[in-house]
């Protein structure tokens, strides 16, 4: 018997029925308020074949562990939209290996009130796309350790801290050069395909600023406490990887111009050994 | 959140937890959708059949036969009060075209009140367009016993009569929060009255208590008569006028948990 898939799955395409008049005008102007006013860090585009569906990224805000991540995320409205919330998903998640935070799942779950995949305040058909996205993009905090619940104090002193760096390193790892390099073979729109390699290059110098920061952790085991699971810290990989992703993005010109730029800020500062 | 299962999510007992909770919100809904959105007019007996062996109700059916003629049974999905709320309220005002103009003036004037709280003008206008589009429709029929089929079908489509509680919740919230300072102190766990709104009242499927009642009728400027029946000692059943003193308009029965309209 084929399993059901989860309820706030939106990727499962079999939710029946067709899309309300009202639902439809509905999604179209919530769209539109996000093109007219746009979040700051937030991206979005719907999807050419399917209305319902909508792609969004919300780029890593500075001064948290999420720092120039792209964590790409598909949202799928009901039938009844907006009298029930979309279903909503994240794909950066290294084909479901990594959690990026207490509230997001390495499945893509979301767990959000607003959802209804966590308690607390309901979705309300007052809200729109995007207070929801806001809301997700709240997630992504600077101490995403304390987001999960009872978890007010560090249950080992340092967990926080070690839950940072480790979610650092995966948002580089992850969600900047997996996403970048698309190496799950996501179905990403081309809109938001341009926009993420255009913020790569102009975030590119800060790439490499928080990698510098944190070079020491090279080789170091990362400790992820809520799984348990040991990695090993591979920033020197990162920086090579970031670069070459680089290059094949610029074009040829300037490419090799910023290289030499680059080369010779290595030579004044202790940049030659990072990798 | 702690609960997600590390090991990979076949179908291990971390998913076997949700699929339950599924399966039991899948009960709860057949239940309740097996009920219709609004019912027809039954004799107040009726109800006799749900407590067959109950004397406590029987004899407090008995009371309520002695008041009302008939109720009309609502969905219980947690929208019920403000299903039947809206429902009997444009019902008795098709008896009286004098009512329904001014009813319809003043949600006209509604919107303006909720845009002026802030909240964004295109999530308000198919909810405010749609509450409109019925109090016209219905106007517009002169026979008033076929402007209350049009009634009866329009709030049995779930289209129509989801976007009429969404609206009624939305003109509920707005009124609590302009009049915060006398609400305030009915609100319970330390909410401000708008964090009450976003929690209570703008969602859908939330259950209404006397604050919602409070608000809602003083929304629309009329009164509620809330007759009470659970298993209480009293022989009778209380009842309760809200806003207190004012005549009311709409009669509704409560048993725990939900309302249904009341006809004398």
């Amino acid at each position: 018997m084929p399993m059901p898939k989860p309820e706030w799955d939106p990727t499962d395409s079999a939710d029946g029925g067709t899309l309300s008049f009202t639902a439809s005008t509905r999604i179209k102007r919530d769209l539109r308020c996000i093109f007219n006013d746009p979040p700051a860090g937030i991206f979005v585009v719907g999807d050419e074949s399917n209305l319902r569906i909508v792609h969004a990224i919300i780029f890593g805000v500075v001064d948290t562990p999420y720092e120039g991540g792209f964590f790409y995320f598909i949202l799928r409205c009901p039938n009844d939209y907006p009298i029930h919330p979309p279903k909503v998903k994240l794909m950066t998640t290294n084909a479901g290996r990594v959690r990026f935070n207490p509230n997001l799942y390495k499945s893509g779950k979301v767990c959000l009130s607003i959802l209804g995949t966590w308690e607390g305040p309901a979705w309300s058909p007052a809200l729109q796309l995007s207070s929801l996205l806001i809301s997700i993009q709240s997630l992504l905090c600077e101490n995403p350790y304390f987001n999960e619940p009872g978890f007010v104090k560090e249950h080992v002193p340092g967990d926080s801290k070690r839950y940072n760096e480790y979610i650092r390193h995966e948002t580089l790892r992850v969600a900047v050069c997996g996403m970048i390099e698309n190496e799950c073979h996501l179905n990403i729109p081309s809109k938001l395909r341009e926009i993420m390699e255009k913020t790569f290059l102009e975030f590119y110098d800060q790439y490499v600023e928080i990698i510098k920061a944190n070079i020491h952790l090279h080789g170091t085991e990362l400790i992820d406490p809520f799984s348990k699971g040991r990695f090993v810290c591979q920033y020197k990989a990162l920086l090579t990887r970031l670069e070459k992703i680089k290059g094949n993005l610029m074009p040829q010109s300037e490419s090799v111009s910023k290289q030499a730029s680059c080369s010779s800020a290595g030579d004044n500062g202790n940049e030659g050994n990072l990798t | 959140m702690g609960d997600e299962q590390e090991s990979e999510p076949v179908i291990g007992t971390g998913n076997q937890d949700e699929l339950i909770m599924q399966q039991q919100r899948q009960i709860e809904r057949e239940i309740s959708e097996s009920t219709a959105l609004v019912g027809e007019l039954e004799p107040i007996v009726s109800l006799n059949s749900e407590y067959s062996n109950d004397n406590v109700y029987l004899e407090k059916i008995k009371d309520l036969s002695s008041k009302y003629k008939h109720i009309r049974r609502t969905r219980p999905d947690g929208n019920c009060f403000f299903r039947a709320f809206t429902y009997a309220m444009i019902e008795q005002m098709l008896e009286n075209s004098n009512e329904l103009e001014q009813f319809i003036k003043l949600i006209e004037c509604s919107k303006m009140g909720l845009l002026r709280l802030g909240f964004p003008e295109f999530t308000v206008d198919d909810f405010y367009e749609t509450f409109m589009d019925v109090l016209k429709r219905v106007r517009d029929i002169k026979n008033v016993n076929d402007a209350k089929k049009e009634l009866h079908t329009l709030f049995n489509e779930q289209g129509y009569s989801d976007y009429m509680v969404v609206y009624l919740r939305l003109l509920t919230s707005g009124h609590l929060q302009r009049d915060q300072e006398f609400y305030s102190c009915f609100i319970e766990g330390g909410r401000t009255v708008v964090d009450f709104c976003h929690q209570e009242v703008e969602p859908m499927y939330k259950e209404s208590d006397h604050i919602h009642i409070m608000a809602a009728c003083a929304a629309l400027e009329t009164g509620v008569r809330v007759v009470y029946m659970d298993r209480g000692s009293s022989k009778s059943n209380i009842e309760h006028d809200l806003p207190e003193g004012t005549a009311p308009s709409v009669h509704l029965l409560y048993r725990p948990g939900h309302y249904d309209i009341l006809y004398l």
